[in-house]
C-alpha cells in the first residue's frame, strides 16, 4: 500500500464549481453518448434476431445491463468527489455490450459475443468487490481479481480455437438454437475440453465465487454502521450474483433443458445493473445517515471543551481509537492536545490519516480506522468541522498571547519610564541642586568677605558668576536629556541634524519628506535614534561614519541609523535592555523596530512607525 | 584631650564634614576656614570612612549629610555618638521638612540644618548651643 493509501489531503473550503468541470462535463456528454449509442445497438441485435422468448422484453432486459451502469456510473463520476466507482461502473457498463453480441444470429458476432463474456467477469469480480470506493483494499482481494484474470486465461481463452459449440444454454443469450463458434481452428473438438477442462474450470470458478462471498462476508463484518449501510446492498447483490453462479454451472451439466435455468439466468444478468443500483442506494443511505451524524456533531460541537471534540469525532465516526492532531506552525508533524506527537500510520495498521487544511495554513488531522476511506466525504467534513472550532481556539490563544505581550510591553514602558524619573530626580540633585546650594553658601562667603577685603570680594563674585553658569549648564543639559527643545520646536529634521553634530562618529543624515508629527511618535523615533546611535559608538569598533536616515513614504515614517562597524551575527544578538526599550516604544505608537547585521558589514537599526498622509 | 596623638591646637574646634558630594565637602571647608577659631580636620565621603577619620582625628564638631549611599547619614550619626560620645554630631540636608526621616529625631544628632543656611555665624551658633558648656573657641588661633 503506498503512502497515498494512508495519508489523504482535504483542502477544508473549497469551492464545488471549479474550472475543470467544463471539460470535465464535455466526458460525461461523450461517454453518455457512447453508451447510449452501444444500448440501441444491442436492442437492435435482439430484435432483428428471431428466436424464442419476447424479443421487445428481452431486448430491454439486455439493454439495461448495459444502460443502467452507465448511467449510475456517470451520476457519481459527476457528483462523487472521488469518481472512481462512477468511471469503474461506466466502464463495466461499455464492456458488457460485448456479451450482449451472443443474441446476434450471426456466427462471427455471436462467438465474439461468448468470448467477451469471458473476458468481462474479471472485470464484474472487480466491481464487486471494490465497492463502494472503485478501489479494491487488501492483498485478498487483489488475488482473486488476479486469479480470475488467470482464469480466463488459462482455461476458458485457449479453448476458444477448440470447441464446436460454445456451452448452452447461457445466461445473457436467449437462442435456442445457437450459432456454431466462428473461431474453431481445429478440426474437431479434442475429448479433453469436455473431459477435463470444463468441469476444472466450473469447479474453479465456484471456488472464486465462494472466496468472493467469503471476502464480502467478512468486510461486512468488520464495517462500522456507516460501512454497513452502505455495503450492505451491495454485498446483497454480489451474493446473489455468487449463489446465482454456483447453481447455474452444475444445473447446467445435470439437466441443460431445466425451465429453472432461464431464470436463474436472468438473475445471474441482471446482478450487474442491480449492482450500479445498489451501489447508488449504499451511497445515498450512508449519506443520509451522514447528514444526520454531522448535525449532531454540529450542535454537540457548539460550546465543547477541547477533549470532547475527539470524544465528539470518535462517536460520530464510530471509531474509537480515532486521533486528532494539530500541525504547530512552522513544524512538520503532527502533534496532539497536549503537545505529544503523533506520528503517521504505519504501512500495514489498518489506519490512516486523513488531513483538512484551510487557506491560511492552518491543518488538523484525523487519524482512524482505514475502513473509513471509502467514506471520506464524511471524514473531511468532520475534520472541517473539528478545524473550524480550533481556528476559533487558535485564534482565542493568539489573541491570549498577544494581550500578555502587551500588557508586558506596558508594564516595561513604565518601569522604564520610571527609571528615567528617578535618574532625572538623581541627576538634578547631585548636579545642579548641589552647584546652586554651594553657590548660596559661597555667597554668604562673599558678602561677609566683601566688608573686610573688597578687592579679594570682587574677584570671588567673578568666579561665583563662572560657577552660576555651570549650573546653568548643567541644568541645561539635563532639560535637553530629558526632552530636546530643539525637537519640541523644530521637529524630527532639526532634532537628528543636531545628534549628528554633536556625536564622535562621522554622522550623515539624509531626510526626505519629513515633517511635523504627534510628539509621541517624534519623541519615540528621536529617542530610538539616540539610543542606535550611541550603540554605534560604543559597540561598533572601528566604525568611521553613521548615517541616519529618515522618509515619509507610503503613510509611513521609516528611519534607519546604518554603521560602517564590524557588525555581529544576527543569531548571537541577545536584546538587551537599550533594544528591548527601543521595540517598546515603536510597538506603543503601532511602529515596529528590525535589526540587521552581517560580519563586516556593519550594523542597520531600522524601525517604522504608520503616520497616515503626509502632513 | 585625647589618646590617638592628633595635633590639633588647644583652642580651635576640629571639624569633620561628612558628605558623599565633592561640592559640598569643598565649599564647607571654605566656610570652616572662613570661620574664626574653627579648623577643618578632614573629610569623609561616606559613612564607613567617615567613622574611621573621626577615630584618627577625634573631631570636636562632625557634619553628616542625611542622605548617603553605604550606611546612611543617621546610622553614621548613631555610630559617631556611640563611639565619640564627647563630639557634636549636626546633620545636613538639602531635602526640605516633609523629605526628612523621623528617625533624625532620636539618632543623636545635635541639630538638622539645611545646607545652603551653612555659614561661619551658623558654625559658631552650633558650638556655643551644643559644645561643652561654657566652652569658646579662642578668637585667635
Amino acid at each position: 500500500m503506498s503512502r497515498r493509501d494512508r495519508v489523504m489531503v482535504a483542502e477544508a473550503g473549497l469551492a464545488p464549481e471549479t474550472p475543470e468541470r467544463a471539460a470535465f462535463d464535455l466526458t460525461l456528454w461523450f461517454v453518455g453518448l457512447l453508451g447510449l449509442t452501444l444500448t440501441v445497438v444491442t436492442m437492435a441485435i435482439v430484435l432483428t434476431t428471431p428466436g424464442p422468448g419476447d424479443r421487445p422484453l428481452i431486448a430491454v432486459g439486455r439493454a439495461l445491463v448495459i444502460a443502467v451502469p452507465v448511467g449510475v456510473g456517470l451520476l457519481l463520476w459527476r457528483y462523487r468527489s472521488d469518481k472512481r466507482m462512477g468511471q469503474v461502473l461506466v466502464l463495466a457498463g461499455c464492456l458488457w455490450f460485448l456479451p450482449t453480441l451472443a443474441e446476434s444470429g450471426d456466427d462471427v458476432i455471436y462467438s465474439i459475443g461468448r468470448v467477451g463474456a469471458w473476458l468481462v467477469e474479471p472485470a464484474l469480480i472487480f466491481v464487486i468487490l471494490s465497492a463502494p470506493s472503485g478501489r479494491l483494499s487488501g492483498r485478498l482481494e487483489r488475488a482473486v481479481v488476479a486469479a480470475s484474470a488467470l482464469l480466463v486465461l488459462l482455461l476458458f481463452l485457449p479453448t476458444a480455437p477448440l470447441v464446436e459449440r460454445y456451452p448452452e444454454p447461457f445466461p445473457y443469450g436467449s437462442c435456442s438454437e445457437c450459432p456454431a463458434n466462428a473461431f474453431m481452428l481445429s478440426a474437431e473438438q479434442p475429448a479433453f475440453v469436455d473431459d477435463v477442462v470444463r468441469p476444472l474450470r466450473d469447479v474453479l470458478a465456484i471456488a472464486l465465487y465462494a472466496v468472493v462471498l467469503v471476502l464480502l462476508a467478512r468486510r461486512l463484518r468488520a464495517s462500522t454502521y456507516l460501512m454497513r449501510l452502505t455495503l450492505a446492498p451491495v454485498l446483497a447483490v454480489g451474493l446473489a450474483r455468487g449463489l446465482a453462479f454456483v447453481t447455474y454451472v452444475p444445473l447446467r451439466r445435470a439437466d441443460p433443458t431445466a425451465s429453472l435455468l432461464d431464470a436463474i439466468g436472468w438473475v445471474y444478468q441482471l446482478t450487474l445493473p442491480a449492482m450500479a443500483l445498489a451501489i447508488l442506494l449504499g451511497l445515498l443511505r450512508s449519506r443520509l445517515y451522514a447528514g444526520e451524524a454531522l448535525q449532531r456533531l454540529a450542535v454537540r460541537l457548539r460550546h465543547p471543551e477541547p477533549d470532547e471534540v475527539v470524544e465528539a469525532l470518535q462517536e460520530t465516526m464510530e471509531d474509537p481509537s480515532l486521533q486528532l492532531a494539530f500541525r504547530i506552525d512552522g513544524r512538520d508533524g503532527w502533534v496532539d492536545a497536549a503537545g505529544r506527537p503523533v506520528p503517521e500510520p504505519a504501512e500495514g495498521s489498518a489506519r490512516m490519516l486523513t488531513e483538512v487544511r484551510d487557506e491560511s495554513g492552518n491543518a488538523v488531522a484525523l487519524v482512524h480506522d482505514s475502513a473509513l476511506r471509502d467514506q471520506n466525504d464524511f471524514v473531511e467534513a468532520a475534520g472541517s468541522l473539528a478545524l473550524g472550532l480550533l481556528e476559533n481556539q487558535l485564534l482565542a490563544a493568539k489573541v491570549e498571547a498577544s494581550l500578555r505581550e502587551l500588557s508586558e510591553s506596558r508594564a516595561r514602558i513604565q518601569v522604564v519610564a520610571d527609571n528615567e524619573r528617578r535618574r532625572i530626580e538623581r541627576d538634578l540633585h547631585d548636579g545642579a541642586q548641589q552647584r546652586l546650594v554651594a553657590l548660596r553658601i559661597r555667597l554668604g562667603l562673599v558678602s561677609d568677605l566683601m566688608k573686610e577685603d573688597p578687592a579679594r570680594g570682587a574677584e570671588l563674585v567673578r568666579e561665583l558668576g563662572l560657577e552660576a553658569e555651570e549650573a546653568l549648564e548643567e541644568v541645561r543639559r539635563l532639560a535637553h536629556g530629558v526632552y530636546p527643545s530643539l525637537l519640541a520646536d523644530q521637529g524630527l529634521t532639526e532634532a537628528l541634524r543636531a545628534l549628528a553634530r554633536d556625536g564622535s562618529l562621522v554622522s550623515r543624515v539624509e531626510v526626505d519628506s519629513v515633517g511635523r508629527y504627534a510628539p509621541e511618535i517624534e519623541s519615540a523615533v528621536y529617542f530610538c535614534c539616540l539610543e542606535a546611535l550611541q550603540n554605534s559608538t560604543k559597540h561598533a569598533v572601528g566604525a568611521t561614519s553613521v548615517t541616519i536616515s529618515i522618509t515619509h513614504d507610503d503613510g509611513e515614517l521609516r528611519f534607519a541609523v546604518v554603521d560602517d562597524g564590524p557588525g555581529f551575527e544576527p543569531e548571537q544578538l541577545r536584546p538587551g535592555a537599550g533594544l528591548t526599550n527601543m521595540r517598546d516604544r515603536l510597538a506603543a505608537v503601532g511602529g515596529e523596530l528590525t535589526v540587521g547585521s552581517q560580519p563586516g558589514n556593519g550594523t542597520q537599526v531600522a524601525g517604522r512607525v504608520p503616520v497616515g498622509a503626509l502632513g | 584631650m585625647n589618646s590617638q596623638g592628633n595635633d590639633h591646637l588647644s583652642g580651635t574646634v576640629g571639624v569633620v564634614t561628612v558628605d558623599d558630594q565633592a561640592v559640598f565637602r569643598r565649599v564647607a571647608r571654605e566656610v570652616i576656614e572662613a570661620t574664626a577659631g574653627f579648623r577643618a580636620l578632614g573629610e569623609a565621603s561616606c559613612g564607613e570612612e567617615a567613622l574611621r577619620l573621626a577615630d584618627q582625628v577625634d573631631p570636636d564638631l562632625v557634619l553628616v549629610d542625611i542622605r548617603m549611599p553605604g550606611i546612611d547619614g543617621l546610622e553614621t550619626t548613631r555610630r559617631l555618638v556611640a563611639a565619640h560620645p564627647e563630639s557634636v554630631v549636626v546633620l545636613i540636608s538639602t531635602e526640605d521638612a516633609a523629605a526628612i526621616p523621623a528617625a533624625a529625631e532620636s539618632c543623636g544628632a545635635a541639630e538638622l540644618i539645611r545646607k545652603e543656611e551653612f555659614a561661619p555665624a551658623t558654625l559658631q551658633r552650633l558650638w556655643s548651643s551644643h559644645g561643652p558648656a561654657g566652652a569658646r573657641p579662642a578668637s585667635s588661633v
